[in-house]
């Protein structure tokens, strides 16, 4: 046993303390959560069963919508994604996909799938772009228009879709992502009752780590300890904090893979921005502090729907290098707009969202760290017995998958569609989690804090995973 | 003699914490299977039922009389669970009918219309109560729908439209027509039921090119479209009454070509 010194003595005092401070904090703002999201659950359950979406599914007064996909290098995945687009059971859209400068065989796969003609257009330019040096129709769809851009990243052409688009409601959505048949019906459904209000839109999606190749019917764990923990991860983010958030009226994230805007907002708060690491958490940011600061009536939704199955990371190594671009971009914005925290002028926002965002987004890698290594010390001081230590570590272990089971529980009493062997995998995966996979998002945060430290902005793409019969790509993911 | 007593109060906390812990993650994964399990019996049984109640041999009789299975599911739910599948559109036609037919036997007319008017909480009783009477297809509904049609609620409001456009006739046509002046429901969404109604209704529509708000006057126009014999005289009289030929110089071009 170690003999601590005072100072180790005081640091390790201190270090307690923030760390069951930190912890009780955490438990009753997600015991909180967890009842908001129950009763949202609850309401969107029976409001999703009377929806009648036969009728707007045949209806010719259904809000047209224009889904933009942003693609750079997407040359695996654009044919797959695009043909689940233009599968939506949706009475009216257009599908602009936007080649930003790619260098692989992304245009020649579009091609070769949809017949592509160059076509000479008035593009207009509400939003500054890089410039567009061609643009397409397809001979096959007529809903299709590829535009091929010089390479300004995911915001610029985003933006560069923006400008082409024609319907009042826009639907973001990355490359690499396969989508439902109804992801678009469920989720305008929602926005069709209070177009003038809804402003933006999220819907849950999954984690595949080959989402092109799965074609059996319903969502399905990737029987991969990685992809399950991501998906699981997904889902407790949506079904449970989302969705509370929500009903609280302090959304703060419309996620970048399956997003609906509407058009005239976009355009109002000047496009996506190429200043942040990733546009749409900075976007929904910039929405609800300009609506609030000004007092204009506006909603943004998560919805719980299971909507598409997204490529995720199958090595720990590429994991990190998401997760630390995501550590990244939301320390860039929660600085940016910082103004907002603990505000009462900005309502739930700034009271409830931004201080979550804050402690337990933000902050909870350098807190992590230090509870560990505060415990740590602890036991090899002996200001801990060893019995001690792992009885309160096996109650935050089984504490932080109560969320999970809750998540679980809520999204297959709405929509039963995950078979039973899967249910009971992610219900023993949960526990697991704190061991396994939080260590690996603690690190990546800790990273992601450092790289915001160095102002760095790249992107860290992670490779492609491996397809059986086929060589790696080596080519980016959007997500 | 401190030192200790923090030390055995922390292993003492430590060890309450992990037992709670434990015993409400595992009961709450236990409920989330059993809600599972038991919601797949339940579909297994429904299934089985589907198969008994449509037996050609016994298509003479009402629903519930087919199965006695279906009344003996029926009866050990509560009226809200029944209301839910009354309500639902998850399930076949066949067993919302014969849930329909359950609460009527059950809960009384009376009963019902009770539910179906309640104006202050308990939304989704109200929206299950009308949807039962809209299956139901009882006089009474119609004065309740047309109060729920122009609730503040849009939910109440959309399952109003919706039980009209369900029921399918002239009186609910009137009500749905009427609505298109202003209700909670998005005017695009009873247009789409308005579209899609199973009766002719373009004489409904025909007043409405006379109404004083333009948004009226265009969703009557575009839903005249479907209705050959009144395309043409469809805008003249939108642009009609409410203008005059000095102002207006459109309707003098109008009428020329009319």
């Amino acid at each position: 046993m170690i003999e601590p010194t005072p100072a180790l003595a005081t640091f390790l005092r201190i270090a307690l303390i923030t760390t069951f401070a930190y912890a009780a904090t955490l438990a009753l703002y997600v015991a909180g959560m967890l009842a908001v999201a129950i009763a949202e659950s609850r309401f969107r359950r029976r409001q999703d069963d009377v929806e009648d979406y036969e009728a707007v599914r045949g209806s010719r007064y259904t809000i047209p919508v224009s889904v933009i996909v942003a693609a750079f290098n997407e040359e695996g995945m654009i044919v797959p994604a695009i043909d689940s687009l233009l599968g939506q059971v949706y009475p009216e859209m257009e599908l602009i996909v936007v080649d930003d400068g790619s260098t692989d065989g992304t245009l020649a796969a579009i091609d070769a799938a949809y017949d592509l003609e160059p076509r000479q257009e008035f593009l207009r330019d509400n939003i500054a772009t890089k410039p567009v040096r061609t643009l397409y129709h397809s001979r096959t769809d007529p809903r299709l228009t590829v535009l091929v851009k010089a390479n300004g990243g995911k915001a610029d052409s985003l933006n560069c879709g923006v400008n082409f688009a024609r319907y009042l409601y826009l639907c973001t959505v990355d490359a690499d992502t396969i989508f439902a048949s109804d992801a678009l019906l469920k989720a305008m459904t929602l926005v069709g009752k209070d177009p003038e209000r809804i402003v933006a839109a999220s819907s849950l999606f999954g984690i595949s780590l080959t989402p092109e190749s799965d074609t059996r019917e319903g969502p399905r764990l990737n029987q991969h300890l990685l992809g399950d923990f991501q998906h699981l991860d997904l889902m407790r983010s949506f079904v449970a904090y989302r969705t509370a958030w929500t009903r609280l009226s302090c959304m703060l994230c419309v996620s970048g893979a399956f997003a609906l805007w509407r058009r005239d907002v976009i355009l109002e708060a000047g496009g996506f921005s190429p200043a942040f690491t990733c546009e749409d958490i900075e976007m929904t940011f910039r929405i609800h502090e300009r609506f609030r600061r000004e007092g204009r009536p506006y909603r943004i939704i998560s919805l719980p729907n299971m909507v598409a199955q997204t490529e995720g990371p199958r090595s720990a190594r590429s994991l990190i290098s998401q997760r630390a671009r995501w550590q990244r971009v939301t320390l860039e914005t929660i600085w940016h707009y910082r103004s907002m925290l603990g505000r009462a002028r900005y309502g739930s926002v700034g009271l409830v969202g931004v201080p979550y965002y804050l402690l337990f987004e933000c902050l909870a890698p350098v807190l992590q760290l230090l509870s560990f290594v505060a415990l740590l010390v602890a036991v090899l001081v002996g200001a801990l017995a060893w019995p001690t230590y792992l009885a309160f570590l096996g109650a935050v272990t089984f504490g932080t998958a109560i969320p999970t089971t809750i998540a679980v529980g809520l999204h297959d009493a709405g929509f039963r569609d995950y078979r039973v062997r899967d249910l009971v995998r992610m219900l023993v995966l949960g526990p697991l989690d704190l061991l396994i996979y939080r260590p690996i998002l603690m690190y990546a945060g800790l990273r992601g804090t450092w790289e915001f430290l160095q102002k760095d902005r790249r992107w860290n793409k992670f490779e492609r995973n491996t397809r059986s019969g086929r060589a790696p790509a080596a080519h980016a993911a959007s997500i | 003699m401190i030192q200790t007593v923090a030390v055995v109060t922390a292993n003492s906390a430590a060890i309450i914490g992990l037992l709670v812990t434990v015993g409400v993650w595992f009961a709450a994964s236990l409920s989330v299977l059993v809600s599972r399990l038991l919601y797949d019996r339940r579909r297994r049984r429904l299934n089985d039922i589907a198969r008994q109640l449509t037996d050609p041999s016994l298509e003479k009789l009402l629903p519930l009389d087919r199965s006695p299975a279906i009344r003996r599911i029926l009866s050990r739910r509560t009226r809200r669970e029944v209301y839910r599948l009354v309500a639902s559109d998850q399930f076949p036609v066949w067993l919302t009918e014969a849930c329909a037919t359950y609460c009527l036997e059950h809960f009384g007319v009376e009963e019902i219309r009770r539910d179906a008017s309640a104006r202050h909480g308990r939304k989704w009783r109200r929206v299950s109560a009308l949807m039962a009477l809209g299956r139901i297809r009882g006089l009474e509904v119609y004065p309740l729908l047309e109060a729920a049609i122009r609730d503040d609620d849009p939910d109440v409001a959309t399952a109003a439209a919706q039980v009209l456009f369900r029921i399918g006739d002239r009186a609910a046509a009137v009500i749905l027509v009427s609505a298109l002046r202003g209700a909670s429901v998005p005017a695009s969404r009873i247009a789409t039921y308005l579209d899609q109604y199973p009766i002719p209704i373009g004489d409904l529509l025909i007043p409405l090119l006379r109404d004083p708000q333009p948004r009226t006057r265009y969703w009557a126009a575009s839903l005249l479209e479907r209705y050959a014999e009144y395309v043409r005289s469809a805008p003249i009289r939108t642009i009609g009454p409410h203008t005059s030929v000095e102002r207006n110089p459109d309707r003098s071009f109008v009428g020329q070509i009319s």
